[in-house]
């Protein structure tokens, strides 16, 4: 492997200093699982500097207040997929997270490692999309939050800049009565998914749904929501119509590629199989089953 | 690029090290320490044969650069047998046939006894989600899930 240099900052403003001296000759790494992978068969360039986050211990944080979660950057996905919080009430998010790759991964990658990948087919990244997930990112000119939606912006590819960090993900208090997350893969754990959906619901006590999220990840060069689907489940119940519906919007929006892991056709219809299953799960869920 | 100083613990022992940046923790260990017990099989963190416990977790050291292990303890299999005595999951694994080749042994104990340190009585899908990240050429797995198990029972006196 190329040489490089390697920091270890004790704070944050020294990390975002760094970044701002070394720009996009400097990589950052938490976990690492991600990025050390890729270098070592050639997929990612080994950078001139690499900055670990490996000492922002403050960052390492699962906040609940008033309905919300807040998750700090450096968050593991074990730690993710251990709260108990986090499976009470955003089910989705603790299953997408259980589903990355093996323990050994999940006790090194972080929550936001899995998010700044950018891979459309990211599990944590389309649970998230399917909670209406705030980014909180920090640079040398301050701080700023935005929609999860717009932190993708193509297959590994997202509005973070060479000089910015990505320090929290937050989950507004919505108040979610259900969800779920549905993935398929060619095996059981250690594989990049070849198509996953995200659902999550607020449903009445008639079990009437108030509000619906439905995301897609590998069906699209970023993960995506399925708008016709949460248009169609808004204000109705859930029965087998509804979910054929839905099924068909999933797979009407899916605009998947083919690769190693399967044809653009076998994601397009597994797009509706698990669009389907994950909001009749999460359906379920809401009703109490 | 010059080295740098590395401070862990390793099997209850701190070390000082000089490493290569590019060092990952799996190099330090078995070529600065040289505990070879940890293996290195793939390389890109997909087998688990280089599995140690980073405080007590499972990770994949080949994946996990040394200089990140700073201050950090580390077990390594060396360090699973207790006082020369063979762990009960070690003793497990001889004793129903986990063992063939011996390459992902050491990765599959460690991975294991994390299981059992977090729940002494597992059942054999949560066996089998615990070693996932092992991966084995040899036994085809069923000797070594029913290892795990043998271990479990005696462990908690059963």
């Amino acid at each position: 492997m190329k040489t490089f240099e390697y920091t270890a900052p004790d704070s944050l403003d020294e990390a975002i200093a760094l970044l701002a001296k070394h720009g996009d000759k400097a990589a950052l790494i938490a976990g690492a699982t991600d990025m050390m992978q890729r270098m070592k068969i050639g997929e990612a360039e080994v950078p001139d500097c690499i900055v670990s986050l490996s000492k922002l211990h403050d960052l390492a944080y699962i906040n609940v207040a008033d309905g919300a979660v807040a998750i700090g950057a450096l968050t593991l996905l074990s730690d993710i997929e251990r709260s108990e919080a986090i499976q009470k009430q955003y089910a989705v998010l603790a299953e997408a997270a259980a589903s990355i790759g093996s323990p050994q991964i999940r006790n090194r990658g972080t929550l936001a490692g899995n998010v700044c990948s950018a891979s459309p087919a990211a599990d944590a990244a389309v649970a998230l999309l399917a909670l209406d997930a705030r980014v909180k990112i920090a640079g040398s000119d301050g701080e700023k939050q935005i929609d999860i939606g717009d932190f993708f912006t193509g297959p590994r590819e997202s509005c973070l800049e060479a000089t910015q960090i990505v320090t929290e993900i937050a989950l507004p208090a919505k108040g979610w009565s259900g969800s779920s997350y549905q993935r398929t893969g060619l095996r059981r754990a250690m594989d990049c998914c070849v198509a996953s959906a995200a659902a999550a619901l607020i449903v009445n006590a008639d079990g009437e749904i108030s509000d619906a999220r439905v995301a897609l990840g590998a069906m699209a060069p970023t993960p995506i929501r399925v708008p016709a689907a949460e248009q169609a489940l808004t204000g109705q119940v859930v029965g087998e119509e509804l979910l054929a519906e839905v099924a068909a919007a999933a797979s009407a929006a899916a605009q998947p590629i083919s690769d190693i892991r399967g044809s653009a056709e076998y994601r397009k219809d597994l797009a509706g199989v698990l669009a389907r299953r994950a909001v009749g799960t999460a359906y379920k869920r809401s009703r109490g089953s | 690029m010059a080295k740098q100083l590395l401070s862990l613990t390793v099997n209850g022992e701190r070390h000082e090290l000089a490493v290569d940046p590019r060092d990952t923790l799996l190099r330090a260990i078995r070529d600065h320490l040289g505990l070879t017990g940890t293996k290195e099989g793939c390389g890109e963190g997909e087998c688990g044969s280089c599995t140690v416990l980073l405080d007590g977790k499972p990770v994949c050291s080949c994946i996990m650069l040394a200089l990140d292990a700073q201050g950090r303890e580390v077990t390594t299999i060396e360090g699973i047998a207790e006082d020369g005595k063979l762990h009960p999951l070690q003793q497990a694994f001889v004793e129903h046939g986990a063992i063939q080749c011996g390459f992902c042994t050491p990765g599959m104990i460690v991975s294991a006894k994390a299981l059992l340190d977090e729940s002494p009585d597992p059942t054999e899908d949560e066996i089998r989600a615990a070693i996932v990240g092992n991966l084995c050429r040899c036994t085809g797995y069923t000797h070594i899930v029913n290892a795990v198990k043998a271990a479990a029972e005696a462990m908690s006196g059963r």
